[in-house]
């Protein structure tokens, strides 16, 4: 066993909670509503539904062999060959999504709030910071998630109540404008961004400790995070109105720069910022020590704390030289990132857990 | 050049740092692993400082799937 350390499942719960969350809260809405116009509220709420049946798949494989990781599954389910080329195109989505993290981060800051800094930079203390969390192992990267959670369960509510004033409800109409075609198309899209993700906490579940808690912890989790991300989709349409949302790259950050209570309550938009830097935080440094463990059992190493350093090197390069440009990535996001997330996340473990139940029999 | 310099010296550190605990353990294959990796990210960070255009596997990728994604835009829209 590589890793010795032992979470509970409330904590369990918190990092789902903001695994959900970080990343998608940013760029979610503009590409959601972009594509689903003001009904961009009801095609999330399909892909809500869609996502807790992939938790569904999720949990059936954690619960297969209890004990083990999805690196480890993998080999045990597929044999050793075929497991381990699965397990590596697993670890390479996972180095993928890791520096798309770091790629986020990087331009959201250089474009918003620190923008004569070079992005290379940001992302470079960023990564640091990253790493020294994966450093220290899943024990304390759980625990600092659950001290900042308070934080984080307050900014969200100051974000909310203060945004009420400014709703105008003519925003949502018409409903259903263009048919069905459009909300499947945003639920499709939205599909790949937070839910088909969650694969990810196969790597982590062994490690929980009550599993009877951990599957229920799961569901609701993940209904939580979208929960959150279902009222800041609906916050966009109804404040910003669907035109505008789909204009900004960062509709979020834009909610924040509405807030004002009389005139002495406003511009807060970089405390409330903080939401996603967490998130963003916390999900990159889970899916760093994801990597490095998994890459570590795959090549049967003895210590996964060796690999960080050069993986962090590995990923910070990735990141400059994988999308040239924004065009670029937007681009790849909106095309073959659903496909790619669907194969990797979603028809491997469903393989898998068909084969393991024949073999199992 | 000093970008270049920067590079090397930090992945000197890093090796002066992890290496001699593992030689201490014999972990040979970790060993290996680990310089391999560093000699990959640091080609990699020496291209970009030197402005080389690296191609990026996404390209691929996208070209892989772009047949499904065309379907699938096509049965949504």
């Amino acid at each position: 066993m590589l890793e010795k350390g032992k979470i509970n499942s409330g904590e369990f719960l918190i990092m789902v909670i903001i695994f959900t969350i970080g990343g998608a809260i940013l760029t979610l809405p503009s590409v959601l509503v972009s594509l689903a116009k003001q009904d961009g509220w009801i095609a999330y709420i399909i892909a809500t539904l869609i996502g807790l049946c992939f938790v569904l798949l999720f949990t059936r494989l954690a619960l297969l062999y209890p004990s083990m990781n999805y690196i480890e599954v993998n080999e045990k389910i597929f044999g050793i060959w075929i497991g381990k080329i699965s397990a590596l195109l697993f670890l390479l989505y996972l180095y993928y999504l890791s520096s798309a993290l770091l790629s986020e981060i990087g331009n959201f800051f250089s474009t918003q709030v620190l923008v004569e800094t070079p992005m290379e930079m940001i992302m470079i203390l960023f990564i640091i910071t990253s790493l020294f969390g994966a450093r220290l192992g899943l024990e304390v990267i759980c625990r600092t998630a659950l001290i900042f959670f308070p934080w984080l369960v307050l900014l969200l509510f100051i974000l909310f109540v203060f945004l009420i004033p400014d709703i105008k409800i003519e925003n949502l109409q018409p409903v259903f404008e263009g048919g069905m075609k459009p909300i499947m198309r945003g639920a499709y899209h939205s599909l790949a961004l937070p839910y088909v993700q969650l694969v990810f906490f196969l790597m982590i579940t062994p490690y929980v400790q009550e599993k009877a808690d951990m599957k229920k912890n799961f569901y609701l989790g993940t209904i939580l995070g979208g929960g959150v991300l279902f009222l800041v989709i609906i916050f966009c349409i109804l404040v910003l109105g669907a035109e505008n949302t789909t204009r900004l790259t960062y509709p979020s950050y834009k909610l924040g720069m509405r807030i004002g209570i009389g005139d002495f309550f406003e511009r807060v938009e970089v405390i409330v910022a903080f939401i996603w830097i967490f998130t963003e935080y916390f999900k990159l440094t889970i899916c760093f020590y994801g990597l490095a463990l998994g890459l570590a059992q795959l090549l049967g190493m003895k210590n996964y704390k060796i690999l960080l350093f050069p993986l962090a090197f590995l990923i910070l390069t990735f990141t400059i030289f994988s999308h040239p440009d924004i065009v670029h990535y937007q681009n790849f996001m909106a095309t073959a990132w659903t496909p790619l997330s669907l194969t990797i996340c979603f028809i491997l473990p469903l393989l898998l857990l068909t084969v393991g139940k024949i073999r199992g029999r | 050049m000093w970008a270049i310099i920067g590079t090397v010296c930090t992945g000197a550190i890093i090796s002066f740092f992890e290496i001699p605990p593992l030689i201490k353990k014999k972990c040979w294959k970790e060993i290996v692993i680990f310089i391999l990796l560093l000699l990959i990210g640091m080609t990699l960070s020496i291209l970009i400082i030197k402005d080389i255009t690296i191609p990026t596997p996404i390209d691929w990728i996208t070209k892989i799937y772009s047949p499904l994604a065309h379907f699938m835009d096509r049965i949504l829209s």
